[in-house]
């Protein structure tokens, strides 16, 4: 009879405490957004099962010696899992587009705007009761509006690591939501006109072009910002990799079989954070708010920021590109060519919106890189 | 800490933050369309065209007439077969 009591007092059903069932609900509902809804499947299934897996009671995942727990200090504490995946990411990356019209960089910058006002709003809810956003939270909250999941991820874990689980799922849901987000802005913002106009095909970039830049951007980076070296340096290597040619196997490696290995067990950590005691709590209303803030103000900056270009440019520019700034690769480079077929149905602005798209990657490690010297 | 004095480092931080990434890249900018005029543009392929078509023609010549019938008449009645 003893034996049967302490299996009794074992069993899940005899454990569960209330909160502990509405994470696993959070991460029921993660899973439905990845599975039924295909939103960002790739990160959201498994930090939906980190979710699940996390607050299971008496099963240990995230206490020491447990295997979320390990995966997340070992990989996210210390930051390498968004590195790595960065260096991925930067073995994905074409930036003839960029280096064809080197303009666009100003609209990566411009859609940085959403990263800093969101850091003005963020310590503007403290005067809200409830609310205690630290310097140091509010510019983890603020990178949000970078809409980079890997940067944002980076950043929290360094300067917030209690709001990561939080931070890390606005992150890459509101990623998901792009084509929901940006379109009614950028339709708001600019007129039929402007939504039409054709831009001149790119210039072919050469070879030699394409392997310099990953050295010039960590030439600069080393020179002007090293807290972001971490964050570009990967990227760069990465990029590098793919544009010299002549490591093929380690470029597709860092594109197919390791970003998808970081992959999985970044997710895991992510919503290894999904825990009760730190997710359910008024803060993270807050930063779901903040950074659906930050991505908007992201978008409608860039939108015109490239309409103010458009006015002094020889050249004409499309002022839907500029919503491609907040970098999202390359989810918000399509939204923008979308929106702009639905003005003229012969107009592509793929190509051209890859530009600011990539820059926007850059611009948003270089605010990373800003916030880090600055408040971390 | 205060919260105006909260308010006014995030604001400093959004006009330093901003200032930052637009020097930063604007550099980049400079650096790019310096290396527009001055990297040199690859070399249109042709050239290796040319080399790589010649000797694929080299091997035509040599054919024998009698092997250039068997295969157009193999041709010919494979073509014929599907049809059939």
């Amino acid at each position: 009879m003893d034996g049967l009591i302490t299996l009794w007092a074992d069993t899940g059903i005899a454990n569960f405490q209330w909160s502990e069932l509405v994470m696993m609900a959070v991460g029921a509902l993660l899973l439905y957004l990845a599975i039924v809804r295909k939103f960002e499947p790739l990160l959201l299934l498994p930090i939906g099962f980190g979710a699940i897996l996390a607050n299971i009671p008496n099963a240990g995942f995230n206490d020491e010696g447990g295997m979320l727990y390990y995966i997340y200090h070992i990989g996210i504490e210390t930051g390498i899992f968004p590195l790595i995946i960065f260096m991925g990411v930067g073995a994905l990356t074409d930036f003839g587009a960029l280096i064809a019209n080197p303009k666009t960089l100003f609209l990566g910058a411009a859609a940085q705007f959403g990263i800093f006002a969101t850091l003005f709003g963020a310590i503007l809810l403290n005067l809200v009761p409830g609310f205690d956003f630290s310097l140091a939270d509010a510019s983890a909250i603020a990178i949000i509006g970078g809409a980079d999941g890997p940067t944002a991820i980076f950043l929290a874990s360094k300067l917030a690591p209690d709001l990561l689980g939080a931070i890390a799922v606005a992150a890459y849901s509101y990623m998901a939501l792009v084509p929901i987000i940006q379109p009614p802005i950028m339709r708001a913002l600019t007129t039929q006109a402007e939504r039409e106009i054709k831009m001149e095909q790119l210039r072919p970039v050469s070879k030699k072009e394409k392997i310099i830049f990953p050295l010039a951007v960590l030439f600069m980076t080393i020179l002007f910002l090293p807290a972001a070296t971490p964050l570009v340096g990967m990227f760069c290597l990465g990029n590098l990799m793919r544009e010299s040619g002549v490591v093929d196997r380690l470029s597709s490696t860092a594109q197919n079989e390791l970003i998808n290995i970081v992959t999985i067990f970044l997710g895991l950590g992510v919503g290894s954070k999904l825990s009760a005691d730190k997710f359910l709590n008024l803060e993270t209303l807050g930063i779901l708010g903040l950074g659906a803030i930050a991505f908007s103000i992201g978008t409608a900056s860039g939108v015109l920021m490239a309409k103010a270009m458009g006015k002094f440019s020889k050249t004409p520019i499309n002022p839907l590109i500029g919503a491609a700034g907040v970098s999202a690769v390359p989810m918000a480079a399509r939204v923008a060519n979308k929106v702009g077929l639905e003005a003229n149905p012969h107009n592509f602005l793929l190509m051209h919106a890859m530009g600011p798209n990539v820059a926007g990657v850059l611009g948003s490690a270089v605010a990373a890189g800003v916030l880090l010297a600055l408040v971390g | 800490m205060d919260i105006t004095e909260s308010l006014v480092t995030a604001l400093t931080l959004l006009g330093l933050g901003m200032a930052f990434v637009y020097v930063f890249l604007g550099l980049l900018f400079v650096f790019i369309s310096l290396m527009a005029k001055y990297v040199p543009a690859d070399q249109p392929s042709t050239p290796k065209q040319k080399k790589s078509v010649t000797p694929k023609s080299e091997p035509q010549a040599q054919m024998s007439p009698q092997v250039i019938a068997a295969i157009t008449s193999a041709v010919k009645q494979y073509r014929k077969q599907p049809v059939a």
